[in-house]
């Protein structure tokens, strides 16, 4: 083996394995063919190309490894994680995180229905048929961007402004993943994969809105202190989240996972920017809820890293 | 459409079937050398047409001890390039058009 095809099959390491056992030979015939007579490196632009391309693989993005692989290969679990998160809230009764208080004698009543709204698209997109997808989506999002108006007007308690946002994040690859992205998954696997979705984006959810002072807006943002309150008890999480996703980070990189590893620590980011203010001790409940969230971190590693059926069936058809 | 996507199919169209080194040559000679498809981007373009159906495998050889996996147009891939090449030779036409209704202005 050449300097130059060892050089090549190191970059191509940046690919996750699958990948490489159904296309590494391919792909180093093709860099080889296409080098220079005394090459000894690759050029920095054909790396930069396959450590970017490998990347995108490696994290599920999905056949092209653009935005949008990455929208198509998240819409469907984010959807479902829409669906848990709902479902979640109702059997909370629209009070899924403890310490918030309601404000209003019928505060509690917007937000149940929006998380109906929400386990209904979701159950619709798994059983309904693609076209329908993104107009049973679209009515779901809608419904969470007029909820704090609608909550206004008619006099009752809005829904939590982390709520409200969640959802709408939680829909929009569904309405802005392209056509050709469209396709049925697993149903395990999108559970999998939603239930993930649910647990990285709530912990950046959490940390960037803890951080960003969101809470502490006067008047109609704030809604008279509610929104606050529920951010109080999320900084609460804080100190622990950060040590149980960086202390699983840790372990990936034991395992050899390293990317897996940088990404899981990433998302523990916004948690540490949190964990420079002040906060109140935490439960055992809120222990509990953090040691959940990372497990599920995991499984969305787990589940991200998997070959996708497409790549599989079209090369061996 | 964009334009790797456009040449790497106009490139398969012309060839029967091309392994990936052969592409990237026909799509270099194809922009007058102007595009040169890295590795990289041709597999990550190659992956998404094999799973929206427009470009199949077709078959695989080894060459010198080197690994080719040749690809080809399918019929639905047929059908989209025909349709782009006319919406492009239409639009061409209209600038055509125009250009020559207006010779003083340019």
């Amino acid at each position: 083996m050449s300097d130059l095809e060892g050089a090549y099959r190191r970059l191509l390491r940046v690919y996750p394995r699958w990948y490489r056992e159904e296309r590494e030979e391919e792909i180093v015939s093709t860099l080889l063919d296409a080098s220079r007579p005394a090459q000894r490196l690759p050029s920095p632009v054909e790396a930069a190309g396959l450590v970017l391309h490998g990347a995108a693989t490696r994290v599920g993005a999905g056949p092209g490894g653009s935005l949008a692989g990455v929208l198509g290969a998240g819409a469907s679990p984010m959807l479902v994680a829409g669906g848990v998160f709902a479902l979640v809230g109702l059997a909370l009764r629209g009070a899924p995180l403890e310490g918030a208080e309601l404000v209003g004698s019928n505060a509690g009543l917007i937000a149940p229905l929006l998380y109906g709204v929400w386990v209904l698209a979701a159950a619709l997109d798994v059983v309904t048929r693609q076209r329908y997808q993104r107009s049973v989506v679209a009515l779901a999002v809608l419904a969470s961007v007029i909820a704090v108006p609608v909550a206004d007007v008619v006099g009752l308690g809005r829904p939590r402004l982390f709520v409200v946002a969640a959802l709408i994040a939680f829909g929009a690859p569904s309405l802005l993943r392209p056509a050709w992205t469209l396709r049925r998954e697993q149903p395990a696997s999108m559970l999998v994969g939603g239930l993930a979705a649910l647990a990285v984006l709530a912990s950046s959810a959490f940390g960037a809105l803890g951080s960003s002072g969101v809470g502490s807006l006067p008047g109609s943002l704030s809604g008279f202190g509610f929104y606050p309150g529920l951010l109080a008890t999320l900084a609460a999480w804080t100190p622990l989240a950060t040590l149980a996703l960086l202390a699983v980070a840790a372990g990936l990189v034991v395992a050899g996972r390293a990317v897996t590893a940088g990404m899981l620590a990433a998302s523990s980011v916004p948690w540490l920017v949190i964990c420079v203010g002040a906060a109140p001790r935490p439960s055992t409940a809120t222990f509990g809820a953090v040691l959940l969230m990372a497990v599920l971190a995991v499984l969305a590693a787990a589940s991200v890293s998997r070959r996708p059926r497409t790549a599989r069936n079209g090369l061996h058809a | 459409m964009r334009e790797p996507t456009w040449l790497v199919l106009t490139a398969l169209a012309g060839c029967g079937r091309l392994h990936g080194y052969a592409i990237t040559q026909e799509v270099k000679r194809l922009s007058g050398g102007r595009l040169c498809l890295r590795a990289g981007t041709l597999y990550a373009a190659l992956d998404r047409l094999v799973a929206e159906g427009i470009v199949e495998p077709a078959g695989e050889e080894v060459v010198g001890g080197r690994l080719r996996r040749y690809y080809r147009l399918s019929g639905q891939g047929r059908a989209v390039l025909g349709a782009e090449a006319e919406r492009r030779a239409a639009m061409s036409g209209e600038a055509l058009r125009r250009l020559a209704a207006s010779p003083g202005l340019a």
